[in-house]
């Protein structure tokens, strides 16, 4: 009698993740979208930079054209703080995962309301959840991942995550502000991003002062102009 | 790194399977192919893919590891080698090099020339992935085409009908 059913399968995970988020950038590119995410540690500035883009970013775009998925663990205070603009807006709570992965992004696009709703922008902005390490090993597809360090993280941030730097497409230094009442050495940090990254720009800000937000913004614009291009 | 986002995907292409297996009762054997390019830990693996598969017509499976070695191609000439020992050991160790080949193998290929003519265009044909090979699944008595046969068979008196 027979029992048991050998069932071939032949299937390899790790092709097929990495397939996924090809799938994720195709979805963008027929939608027309430019898609910016944005990764950094834990309370490296990353909400706070992005309310002062999506504030200038209002001057050139419309606030439908703009949309927001906001991802960490728990809570919807990212997203809330971003939804005050009027932009489109949603929030992932992983319950405990580190990262976002495309699955995350998937369901996020549909709550938003599909590829139709992702046709209405011009660009999207996916912060990823508050971490300096998992989440650059989890591309989404996006035509610029931006990494957020700030200056109170401590001059070694680049070295020590060499992964993260080399694979950011754009460096921001936030908290700039604070690099002199800290007695931090930007200078020391700029030389070690430029060494693990040579073609990253990088972008010295202050999120709270405004310094440096026009050059970020200008570049970011560039981005989003060439992305929707392609 | 991560075995348990690998150890998700493993289980998603299981009960693939076995939902199109009529009659499936649950999964008693799963067998991988780990690349050795992938630098996937098997225990890790083996104690994550456990863990996900609670409550799952997966759960309490043999997991039947096999690490495959990586095999390159040389793009010029044609050539196709497998690294020694030596030259694995090497990578794996290399804290900088292992954990970008873990993100993407195919920055290893980078770094190979072709043993015959030299050349740098070389492409990586085995031992990056992680293969969900096949999967043995217990079926009810009743279920499936050629489980019927096999009895009709064994009702038949000896001799022929």
């Amino acid at each position: 009698m027979v029992e048991k059913v050998v069932k071939f399968i032949g299937r390899d995970v790790i092709e097929e993740n990495r397939k996924k988020a090809e799938g994720l950038r195709r979805l963008y590119d027929e939608a027309g979208v430019a898609v910016l995410e944005f990764l950094g540690g834990p309370g490296s500035g990353k909400t706070t930079l992005i309310e002062r883009l999506v504030e200038r970013m209002l001057k050139d775009f419309r606030p439908q054209e703009i949309g927001y998925i906001g991802g960490d663990v728990a809570t919807t205070l990212d997203t809330e703080r971003i939804a005050r603009y009027g932009v489109r807006h949603v929030q992932i709570n992983t319950g405990g995962t580190c990262h976002l992965e495309v699955p995350h992004v998937e369901a996020a696009i549909k709550a938003l309301g599909g590829v139709d709703a992702l046709k209405q922008l011009k660009v999207l902005i996916i912060e990823n959840v508050g971490n300096i390490i998992c989440p650059f090993n989890f591309p989404l597809g996006a035509h610029a991942r931006i990494m957020v360090a700030d200056v109170a993280e401590g001059e070694d941030k680049f070295i020590k995550h060499p992964l993260s730097t080399r694979v950011s497409d754009i460096i921001v230094i936030n908290k700039v502000d604070l690099a002199e009442p800290i007695g931090i050495n930007i200078n020391k940090m700029i030389e070690d991003a430029k060494r693990l990254n040579p073609r990253a720009p990088i972008f010295l800000v202050s999120a709270k002062t405004g310094e440096g937000l026009e050059e970020l913004y200008q570049h970011l614009l560039g981005v989003i102009n060439s992305s929707r291009k392609g | 790194m991560h075995e348990t986002s690998i150890a998700l995907s493993i289980l998603a292409a299981v009960e693939d399977a076995f939902k199109e297996t009529p009659g499936a009762k649950r999964v008693t054997r799963i067998r991988l192919q780990v690349g050795m390019l992938s630098l996937v830990d098997p225990e890790a693996l083996r104690f994550a893919l456990k863990v996900v598969s609670r409550d799952t017509p997966a759960e309490n499976a043999e997991i039947e590891i096999e690490m495959v070695k990586p095999r390159f191609r040389c793009l010029k000439c044609g050539y196709e080698w497998e690294p020694s020992d030596e030259d694995i050991e090497r990578i794996s160790s290399d804290p900088q090099l292992s954990t970008l080949v873990h993100i993407n193998p195919d920055v290893l290929a980078s770094y190979l020339t072709c043993p015959r003519c030299g050349s740098n265009e070389v492409d990586i044909v085995r031992g990056k992935g992680v293969i969900v090979h096949s999967i043995d699944i217990e079926v009810d008595e009743g279920g499936g085409q050629g489980e019927q046969e096999q009895m009709k068979e064994n009702s038949r008196p000896p001799g022929g009908a």
